[in-house]
């Protein structure tokens, strides 16, 4: 390990880091804008200068490589004035707008200005002036302000995998920009609003609306999709503001999707703020008391086989096991948490992203089955660019998609999997050398009628290419809704096979064999094959499930409750309660509790801390929390016949996949441009 | 104007101009005060200092030494004509939301758009 | 330096000459297997002289597509060099220098004559599209101050007639001499050689 000297300090850093790296692990501050640890290094801005024994002059510190004996000085004269040259350069085409800049609070340039910079200008002349470029809806751009850091090209073309930025012109006329006026196609677009260290590119959605300081910031979940990604909810009185992503280098590294990030507006539209009771056809208001006494005679009133109860993909964990108790001690187990069907076995291996979404980061061959991951996942589709720009190779079976770099297409058609098993081609002797080989199997193909066969095809091709051994399991589920490892993980589907789940309910609700529904959350199930069954729907949003209900329990979004999550790759993990349910709209877990007393069947908790006793009773992993609990390695899925059905698209708009976003304005907007490309393109 | 200010512009006074309001602007013919003539301006109607003009109120504080003429005051197409403070008046600025507007404010944060059946 | 974002952009369809293709695919064996957009610079300058002395968006995508390379960078390279016009210009791109030495030597009357010739401005093109009038920094010509660009071709040590004479033979189709339009050799002094005459006269002797 090479030892440098950095302020007169000895310290021995790793081998193949750069200066800026070293004295950040020296402890030692140094101001950059164009570095960013997870883009590749420009060294552009300057910023970063520091003083080299015995060199003359500074050097950027940021692109300068560790040296043995290397002797460094950050805190003297000249590093100070080069720190201010620096900075009255650049800011001599910075427009000095703070007071009405939305970066104002929270900008690079003006903490390091403030800390590095001269206190007066010596410039008289003209700035110039850029006109502003179109990025889409999500993005806005003031580009006069912008320093050239070049964060955002390098961004889009390294992480996005869209090299669409670019800089075009040379000096005092270069501009940041697509050249031709374009909105940016990529899911990711908004975390350049977080890489610009100026006030550039500032959310277009928030724009104007708040002040960094008077925002209250809550550590959170998402679940709009099943990464689990770390973000931070910044609200104000009793409104989300703003979603932005906290670091977490396990799940999401620091990017977050765009619907993760600005759907959030979708959270103050269509709120179902109070009970309602379908009276002679006609959905009324009705009290907390009234609706519960409602259901509770129906409930005690049904037979419990003809009962069922269904969860829709945005629900917490803690309302699953409260419902999921509440209709066992009733007698009923048509329970299901999986809107959509997708099967699944028996050990916790055959549902979760076994690997983890670190081990994509190992992976060398990955072979992607009936999934399109930039779509279900853009954060996980990051990561395998990632990996795949280090040199792993890509195979898909399945729907053609572009999913930012290249792979090899082996086929359309699922059967794929059966052919491979029987006759190794080229691509599983890949998978079989490779060290590290993955599979990654789409939620959209498991929600096939022949999803178990599917299922079994896929496990047996694992097994078959060493996919799995003693120290790695690359046999990966990508699981596309929030609540679905955590539905799988607390039991909420039928527990024999005589009792029925989605699938069946729906059909024997077709033949009004099912007179009592309850969906918890549940709207993307068809609600015209719910015959007349009583619909009981609890949620947070008016959308199908409300328009077919015959009573509505008002519950509390993701952002309003303490609620528990267990990712795709099986790690539980906590979200925080933000801002509180609007109107009259209750906890979740706290509705079904209260109407079990009604029912009179009263469940054994009554605050949130016995609710997650009774979690981790049920299974565990609960009491693991942030972290992944090994799942051992089994027999499942069937040996059936993959048939020749079309593969049908599980995400038909990637803006617009559950009742928060289907209520997001801006997502609607974002539907609009990625329309009218798609036309284009046609 | 009181009747001593009268009999003082009517001894003392020497007439520079009349604005666009009618006030009238006058210098002390010959002697000074602290060493600088003295000026003063003789309100049409009611004694509001805001009625002078940015032209005139340059010259009566002893920014320039010829009062700027009509054209020099609106030179640019962005100046606006000059208008005397209507604070405490009827027609004084009130925002959305005054009481002597409806007093009813906007909401600035926290409201939901409630769902409704049909 | 006169470059446009935005406005004409010419997108009808561009595609190389046979003869360019062959030129294109020599370039592009310069450089190591997968390195192919390293040849962006002279196959943009092929398209350029195929398409008219200017590089329409379609040419800088076509050339984009050759090399594999996002469309982006072929701007990001063509909105750099202000060698590549992406702006239709004239059949005769004139391009007068105007720095120091050759203003020194009387730049100013070579810009007033092809301004008053051709009725055009700098950045302009006249109406029968037969000149585009460009200023341009250091062509590296100076010892031959005042000079201009035609084309691919030099015209120095001008003055107001020379200037005058050399546009109208171009607009008449004649094409004038380039080079030193008084008659000196090269960079030759003025006058004649002043030094290395003894020399030379020995070495042609000796010969």
């Amino acid at each position: 390990m090479p030892s440098i000297k950095i302020n007169g300090r000895d310290i021995e850093v790793e081998e193949g880091l750069t200066v800026l790296q070293a004295c950040e692990e020296a402890g030692v501050e140094i101001p950059r804008f164009c570095y960013h640890e997870r883009l590749s290094i420009a060294g552009n801005c300057r910023m970063c200068l520091v003083e080299m024994e015995p060199s003359p002059k500074p050097i950027a510190s940021c692109a300068m490589p560790i040296n043995d004996g290397m002797v460094i000085h950050t805190d003297t004269d000249l590093v100070k004035k080069a720190r201010e040259g620096v900075m009255e350069f650049l800011l001599i085409n910075h427009p000095l707008d703070c007071p009405i800049c939305d970066q104002g609070g929270e900008c690079d340039l003006q903490d390091q200005a403030m800390g590095y910079g001269l206190d007066k200008s010596r410039f008289l002349e003209s700035k110039r002036a850029v006109k502003n470029k179109y990025l889409g809806p999500l993005v806005s751009t003031i580009m006069t302000r912008c320093i050239h850091c070049t964060r955002c090209i390098r961004f889009a073309q390294e992480i996005a995998g869209v090299p669409e930025l670019g800089a075009t012109g040379r000096g005092e006329n270069m501009e940041v920009g697509t050249y031709v006026e374009k909105a940016l196609s990529s899911e990711l677009s908004g975390n350049l609003v977080d890489l610009c260290p100026v006030g550039a590119l500032t959310s277009k959605p928030y724009e104007f609306k708040a002040r960094s300081w008077e925002l209250v910031k809550t550590q959170s979940i998402d679940v709009f999709d099943a990464m689990g990604s770390n973000i931070r909810i910044d609200s104000r009185g009793s409104e989300v503001m703003r979603v932005l992503p906290r670091i977490n280098n396990s799940i999401n590294e620091e990017w977050i999707s765009d619907k993760t990030r600005h759907a959030c507006d979708g959270l103050g539209r269509q709120r179902l703020d109070r009970p309602y009771v379908r009276r002679n056809g006609k959905l009324e208001e009705e009290s907390w008391d009234g609706v519960l006494s409602v259901i509770a005679e129906k409930m005690i009133n049904t037979s419990p086989k003809r009962m069922a109860a269904i969860a829709g993909d945005l629900v917490d964990c803690e309302s699953l096991v409260s419902l999921k108790d509440l209709m066992q001690t009733l007698g009923c187990n048509n329970l299901d948490c999986r809107q959509d069907s997708g099967a699944f076995g028996n050990p916790r291996s055959s549902y979760i992203f076994n690997s983890g979404i670190k081990g994509i980061d190992r992976a060398d061959v990955i072979l992607l089955i009936g999934c399109n991951p930039r779509w279900e996942a853009p954060v996980l589709n990051a990561r395998i660019r990632k990996q795949y720009l280090n040199g792993a190779i890509i195979g898909v079976i399945g729907p053609e998609f572009d999913l930012t770099f290249p792979f090899e297409h082996l086929s359309p058609d699922l059967k794929e999997i059966k052919n491979m098993l029987e006759h190794p081609s080229e691509f599983s002797d890949k998978l079989a050398k490779a060290r590290r080989p993955m599979l990654v199997l789409g939620s959209g193909a498991l929600a096939r009628e022949d999803g178990e066969a599917i299922l079994g095809a896929a496990r047996d091709l694992a097994e078959r290419v060493n996919i799995v051994n003693s120290e790695w399991n690359g046999f990966n589920v990508l699981q596309r809704a929030a609540s679905r490892v955590g539905g799988l993980d607390l039991g909420f589907v039928p527990k024999t096979n005589k009792d029925l789940g989605t699938r069946e309910i729906l059909r024997a609700a077709e033949k009004k064999e099912i007179d009592v529904i309850y969906l918890l959350g549940s709207d993307e199930i068809e609600m015209d094959r719910l015959g007349d069954a009583f619909v009981i729907y609890q949620g947070h949003h008016g959308d199908a499930g409300a328009h077919r209900a015959d009573a509505i329990l008002p519950g509390a979004a993701y952002t309003e409750k303490n609620g528990t999550y267990v990712n795709l790759e099986g790690r539980c993990q906590r979200a925080l309660r933000a801002v509180f349910p609007p109107g009259e709209a209750k906890e979740d877990w706290a509705i079904i509790r209260a109407l079990s007393e009604r029912i009179g069947k009263k469940l054994p908790f009554d605050n949130l801390l016995q609710v997650r006793e009774r979690m981790s009773e049920v299974n565990p992993i609960f009491s693991n929390v942030n972290k992944i609990s090994e799942a051992s390695w089994g027999e499942f899925g069937s040996r059936g016949e993959i048939k020749d059905s079309e593969f049908i698209q599980p995400i038909e708009n990637f803006y617009m996949t559950d009742v928060i976003s289907r209520a997001s304005a801006t997502m609607a907007e974002c539907t609009e441009v990625a329309l009218a490309k798609k036309e284009k393109a046609a | 104007m009181s009747i001593r200010n009268w009999i003082y512009t009517f001894l003392n006074g020497k007439k520079i101009g009349v604005d666009e309001f009618g006030n009238r602007y006058y210098t002390g013919k010959g002697r000074k005060l602290n060493g600088r003539e003295r000026r003063w301006v003789i309100y049409n109607g009611k004694n509001d200092a805001s009625s002078v003009p940015a032209e005139w109120h340059a010259w009566l504080h002893y920014t320039v030494d010829e009062p700027l003429t009509q054209i020099a005051a609106n030179s640019y197409s962005w100046q606006e004509p000059h208008e005397v403070n209507y604070t405490g008046t009827g027609d004084a600025y009130r925002p959305k939301g005054h009481d002597y507007k409806g007093g009813r404010r906007g909401s600035a944060t926290g409201d939901y758009e409630a769902w409704k059946p049909d | 330096m006169n470059k446009v974002i935005d406005g004409e952009m010419g997108l009808d369809s561009f595609s190389f000459s046979s003869q360019n293709k062959d030129l294109a695919e020599v370039e592009i064996a310069k450089y190591p297997e997968g390195r192919k957009a390293s040849a962006v610079m002279p196959l943009l300058e092929l398209a350029q002289r195929q398409n008219g002395g200017w590089l329409s968006r379609a040419a800088m995508d076509y050339v984009a597509e050759t090399l594999d390379m996002p469309f982006i960078k072929v701007y990001e390279v063509a909105t750099f060099y202000t060698m590549y016009n992406l702006k239709k210009v004239g059949k005769f791109h004139v391009q007068v220098c105007t720095n120091l030495p050759c203003w020194l030597r009387g730049s100013d009357q070579v810009v007033d004559a092809c301004k008053n010739q051709l009725n055009i401005s700098f950045g302009e093109t006249s109406e029968d599209a037969m000149f585009t009038l460009t200023e341009v920094e250091c062509l590296g010509a100076c010892v031959n101050a005042p000079m201009m660009q035609v084309n691919d071709d030099y015209y120095e040590d001008l003055n107001e007639v020379s200037t005058k004479s050399i546009l109208s033979e171009l607009a008449s189709g004649n094409s004038p001499k380039p080079g030193s339009q008084i008659d000196r050799k090269s960079c030759e002094p003025i006058g004649g050689l002043t030094s290395l005459i003894q020399q030379s006269k020995e070495a042609i002797e000796s010969k």
